[in-house]
């Protein structure tokens, strides 16, 4: 027999230590490890220092009226938004014991070269230093203001249901490998406090990112942009910051899915409209070409 | 020079000395420089990746459009086997499958991947082949009727394959790795062919070296997988030859002198 999450209402296998769909713990368990790193008096202090110092730069500066109103719009419009390929819906949009899926899974599980990464694994290394302990059980995604996340990971946008997934994420200032390169750090040392939050601390974390960003001429249309970035001519790196999502997501963990860009062979515009219809029947918005 | 490749995601990365650059299936694009470590995020999200030595960029933008196509094949020809895809879409992904497998490349990458995995419950075999039957396709309507015939076949390689002393491989990195090999070169089908005949099976022994022979191990795993496929006393299915007797491929994508390297599976299959 299944239980059923006494938060969401869904129904997860007997054993499983977390609901799949929400991924708050089986009564008895404790927090998420990573929202646990967040929450630690340590860290909670060093942002809000470093949060208290943005303001006081920018009021005298003169754009703290600016700067006030980009916290208030991530306060009260930020999500998480994962950008993908339509290969990502078999982990996220799985139709359970359906045969492309099943059989994508097995096959690509199989015939992945786990090891044969060309940088030595590096993410893996950053990841586990950012997040030890948990780094596996992680899904990654940005802080956004509007729906669109960083494009050149894939033309879908995965706009989580923050019902299901802010109470397991934490926020990291950057992507953590390429931040720790950026500040020509140790890829395997701990981060030094400050540079998280919990999703209820989004707005401090914004704050202390953007700030340097934000002039008393800087228009709300482009708080979006100020919030994520990608990489380009005039900036190598992305700029974001990094959500980190802790446990399992599926189909019942999304909120909204756009697709930016339609898919070009035809096999995968099929695939495409097939998990649209099915993501449409659960309730989930779907929406592009 | 190394180049990794992914179908699914339609890019490839090529590492030029020190450099990386990125290709996309957009062949109106000239290949972008990428830092090592944005490399390492896209190659992340990447299910299908695999590894090939090429001497240039164009020879990895030629394997790249084939990844492409052979990705598609896989995928056009999984949702027309798939009951619960809308009929319609069924249809429309059946004979998109049948235009694809026209290219021998992708017939053989195809029937590669069917013949290392048992069909899982929902598979419609039979509905996929009518459906075939109704739009006179003939490529996907071979694929279809040789996984059905050979199904018990499959599924006895499979086994004997999840048999194999996992200490053999070391870490789960080489055993897909060795799956991969054994896969995109064509092992499981030759294996599905012979399981049943004892006889046969010996004689893939001496065959099969070439093909893994880059891999740790690879003499004592193909041992003891070909041992355990002994054990299996499949009936050789007698309806056929779905499969023809086909020369050994000497190149796997892990040795890399031959882009892909799929087995020539036989075009000529008639029988049915």
């Amino acid at each position: 027999m299944p239980k059923k999450c006494p938060h969401c209402k869904l129904e997860y296998p007997k054993d499983s230590k977390n609901c799949l769909n929400c991924g708050r713990p089986a009564p008895s368990t404790k927090g998420f490890p990573n929202v646990v790193l967040a929450e630690k008096k340590k860290e909670k202090k060093e942002l809000s220092q470093r949060y208290e110092a943005a303001i006081a730069d920018s009021t005298s500066s003169g754009a703290i009226a600016r700067l006030r109103q980009f916290e208030a719009t991530v306060k009260a419009e930020g999500r998480l938004i994962t950008a993908c390929r339509l290969t990502k819906f078999f982990d996220f949009g799985d139709r359970e014991g359906a045969v492309f899926p099943t059989f994508q899974q097995l096959y690509h599980a199989e015939l992945a070269f786990a090891g044969d990464d060309p940088n030595n694994n590096d993410r893996l290394i950053a990841e586990e230093a950012t997040l030890p302990g948990c780094s596996r059980r992680i899904h990654f995604a940005v802080l956004a203001i509007d729906d669109l996340g960083l494009s050149h990971y894939g033309n879908y946008s995965l706009i989580w249901n923050l019902e299901m997934v802010a109470h397991r994420t934490s926020l990291f200032i950057a992507n953590c490998l390429t931040w720790r390169k950026q500040n020509k750090m140790p890829l395997n040392v701990a981060a030094p406090p400050g540079n998280r939050a919990t999703w209820e601390d989004r707005h401090l974390l914004a704050v202390v990112k953007c700030a340097g960003s934000i002039t008393s001429r800087t228009k709300h249309s482009s708080f979006p942009r100020i919030l994520v970035r990608n990489r380009s001519k005039q900036g190598e790196y992305d700029v974001f910051i990094e959500g980190h999502i802790w446990g399992p997501l599926t189909r019942s963990s999304l909120s909204k899915v756009i697709c930016t860009s339609a898919e070009k062979s035809t096999a995968k515009r099929l695939l495409a409209e097939e998990i649209a219809d099915e993501l449409r029947k659960l309730g989930i918005e779907v929406k592009g070409p | 020079m190394n180049a990794w490749f992914s179908g699914s995601a339609q890019q490839a990365i090529v590492k030029d000395g020190k450099q990386y650059y990125l290709l996309t299936g957009d062949a109106s694009r000239n290949s972008q420089s990428l830092r090592a470590e944005e490399a390492q995020v896209l190659i992340k999200d990447w299910p299908d990746i695999y590894k090939l030595r090429v001497k240039s960029k164009l020879h990895a933008s030629e394997e790249l459009r084939r990844a492409m196509w052979c990705y598609d094949a896989l995928l056009a020809s999984s949702m027309a086997i798939d009951e619960k895809v809308k009929h319609i879409r069924r249809e429309q992904a059946a004979i998109e499958a049948d235009r694809l497998l026209h290219k021998d490349f992708a017939f053989s990458h195809v029937l590669n991947a069917y013949s290392a995995h048992p069909m899982p419950e929902s598979a419609d075999l039979p509905g996929a082949s009518r459906i075939c039957d109704h739009n006179n396709l003939r490529e996907l309507g071979v694929i279809i009727k040789t996984v059905q015939v050979y199904q018990e076949n499959i599924l006895a390689v499979r086994r004997a394959w999840e048999d194999i002393d996992v200490r053999l491989f070391g870490q789960p990195e080489q055993r897909a790795g060795f799956q991969t090999a054994a896969v995109r070169s064509g092992l499981f089908v030759s294996l599905v062919k012979r399981i049943g005949d004892a006889k046969k099976i010996e004689g893939l022994l001496q065959s099969a070296r070439p093909k893994v022979k880059l891999l740790v191990d690879s003499q004592r795993i193909l041992n003891d997988w070909l041992g355990n496929a002994d054990q299996y006393s499949v009936q050789p299915a007698k309806l056929v030859p779905a499969f023809t007797e086909e020369p050994i491929a000497r190149d796997t994508p892990l040795q890399g002198s031959a882009p892909m390297a799929h087995t020539r599976v036989s075009r000529s299959i008639s029988a049915f």
